[in-house]
């Protein structure tokens, strides 16, 4: 087996808060995710699962502890690891066209080149009849695949999303729930998807990290084995659902019919 | 929409339709009416404060003496020669005054260490009014129209340089993780992402120091100019026209208005290319 595409040895990240209290926002954190893999980092707020994600983008630094992205130390954000933010982040004075466009023209790719390959792109997402709007002419749904296409036009080899998803309404939840399933296969990206959904993680994950807070750490890595595509109805889909309701607290064994809704959606 | 529009229509009795219809015309007329009723009103005052015999003709002239005392100057050829001289004024001014203070805001609201030293600075000259300049101006720039310019440069500055530095501190972080995550260049930072994040907000310092600068044109004027519309109304004090004074001060507020308008137009249209609806701004 080829070495781990991430490789996350014993990070701990402390910080002072407001108050300039010290806190401990991830506590030995230690994974590795494969090549290709698809992994859910899940657990409710303050667990740190951000944190996770925001050192192997490097946009932050381990206070002890290594991240390594294909056996080398991340020392800052690089193009070869795209993160994809909850609020999409395109910027409102560009063109769905120009936003797409972005990370060729700041690398100095040629017109031509870059137009083409935006639009490519764009009917990947299917919003190519959409490409000379504005961001805020669209839906979140249409901004959020946007995002996504902006981010593949550079072709990562790692994708981070930071619950993506969670500013969508259920309907379109689902439907980018799928495309991002199917986009990432076909690709064969690394994925590393943060979110607080357990439903979401068991959809698209082949692991889920479950996190624990205060402080943040993990609490057990479950490998998930489900067949692609999946299904959110069959029965495999939800006794893991279950599971993962368990390990999280949420559920009490044996209760797993009558999932108490309040803390998942409160998240 | 419109399969929606064709089922819908037929179905409504026009009576309604024509009601609606009258209703939308009355209701756009009276948009244009009020703010028109208050201006209209302000003349109006005007005219009987002047009649009432409050005060002579020679201490406050109608509205009716104002006008006659345009079309004589118009006549005369001070009066379309001085507004030119005016606005070429205020135009070199402002544009010197944005020229510098935009791109020394960007450096400033990049630089939060160096903005640390200069903001003082910057809060320390400012309630100096511009006009407080005028005789230090002169021993600088001599006579003729350079005091007067430096005078509006100074009122257009300050807002132009500080809501610059407030625009660019506050471009939403999201928008420079994005760029640094797609490895973008420095300078292409700036340029690319800081700058047109920044723009709504400069748009909005723009207009507030348009409307400064205009406020010290005439102040500049009066002080030493020999053309424009402050020297206009220094002019026809030394020869007690009074009428010429309301008449150049009526002509200055006018411009001002249009002016203004012009510059919200600009600011309308950039919000609705960022997507900005009005009361997003604070």
């Amino acid at each position: 087996m080829s070495a781990p595409a991430i490789r996350i040895d014993r990070a701990t990240r402390r910080f002072r808060d407001a108050s300039g209290a010290p806190r401990t926002a991830i506590l030995d954190v230690s994974l590795e995710v494969a090549q290709g893999e698809f992994v859910c980092l899940l657990g409710p707020s303050g667990c740190g699962k951000t944190t996770v994600l925001n050192l192997i983008a490097g946009f932050d630094r381990p206070s002890s502890g290594r991240v390594l992205v294909h056996d080398r130390e991340v020392d800052g954000p690089d193009p070869s690891r795209l993160c994809i933010f909850q609020d999409y982040g395109l910027y409102p004075w560009r063109t769905v066209l120009e936003n797409v466009e972005y990370g060729l023209e700041v690398r100095g790719a040629r017109k031509a080149e870059r137009r083409e390959r935006a639009h490519e792109l764009l009917r990947l997402v299917g919003l190519d009849g959409f490409a000379g709007h504005l961001p805020h002419q669209l839906s979140g749904g249409m901004q959020q695949r946007v995002a996504v296409a902006r981010a593949l036009v550079v072709d990562p080899e790692l994708l981070l999303m930071d619950e993506p998803f969670g500013a969508l309404d259920a309907l379109t939840r689902i439907r980018l729930q799928d495309e991002v399933a199917r986009l990432a296969q076909e690709r064969s990206k690394t994925v590393v998807f943060v979110t607080h959904d357990v439903e979401e993680s068991v959809l698209l994950a082949a692991r889920v990290v479950v996190m624990a807070p205060s402080p943040g750490r993990i609490q057990r890595i479950i490998p998930l084995g489900l067949p692609r595509p999946r299904c959110r109805t069959n029965d495999g889909f939800v006794a893991l659902r279950a599971e993962i309701l368990r390990e999280l607290g949420v559920v009490h064994a044996g209760d797993s019919n009558h999932p108490a809704p309040a803390k998942e959606s409160a998240a | 929409m419109s399969a929606e529009a064709s089922t819908y229509v037929p179905a409504t009795p026009a009576p309604s339709r024509r009601r609606f219809a009258v209703r939308a015309t009355l209701a756009a007329a009276a948009r244009a009416l009020v703010p028109t009723a208050g201006i209209v009103s302000l003349i109006g005052i005007w005219h009987l404060l002047a009649v009432s015999g409050l005060y002579s003709v020679d201490q406050l002239p109608g509205p009716v003496d104002a006008l006659r005392a345009s079309r004589e100057a118009f006549s005369e050829g001070t009066l379309l020669p001085n507004i030119a001289a005016s606005l070429a004024r205020f135009a070199v001014a402002y544009l010197a005054a944005v020229a510098i203070a935009v791109p020394l805001g960007v450096f400033f609201g990049l630089r939060a260490a160096i903005w640390k030293a200069v903001d003082p600075v910057v809060q320390l000259l400012r309630p100096i009014s511009p006009v407080a300049w005028f005789p230090l101006a002169v021993l600088w720039l001599g006579i003729g129209d350079l005091p007067a310019i430096a005078i509006i440069f100074v009122a257009a500055f300050y807002p132009t340089l500080l809501a610059t530095v407030s625009a660019v501190r506050h471009v939403d972080p999201i928008f420079l993780r994005v760029a640094r995550n797609f490895g973008t260049r420095p300078r292409d930072v700036v340029f690319k992402v800081v700058i047109p994040a920044a723009f709504p907000q400069i748009a909005v310092g723009l207009r507030i120091a348009v409307g400064a600068a205009w406020v010290y044109l005439v102040a500049g004027e009066m002080l030493g100019a020999r053309t424009g519309l402050g020297f206009l109304i220094i002019d026809a004090r030394n020869f007690l026209r009074t009428d010429l004074i309301l008449m150049a001060m009526a002509v200055v507020g006018v411009l001002g208005f249009v002016i203004d308008r012009g510059v919200a137009r600009l600011e309308r249209r950039v919000d609705a290319r960022w997507g900005i609806s009005p009361e997003d701004h604070p």
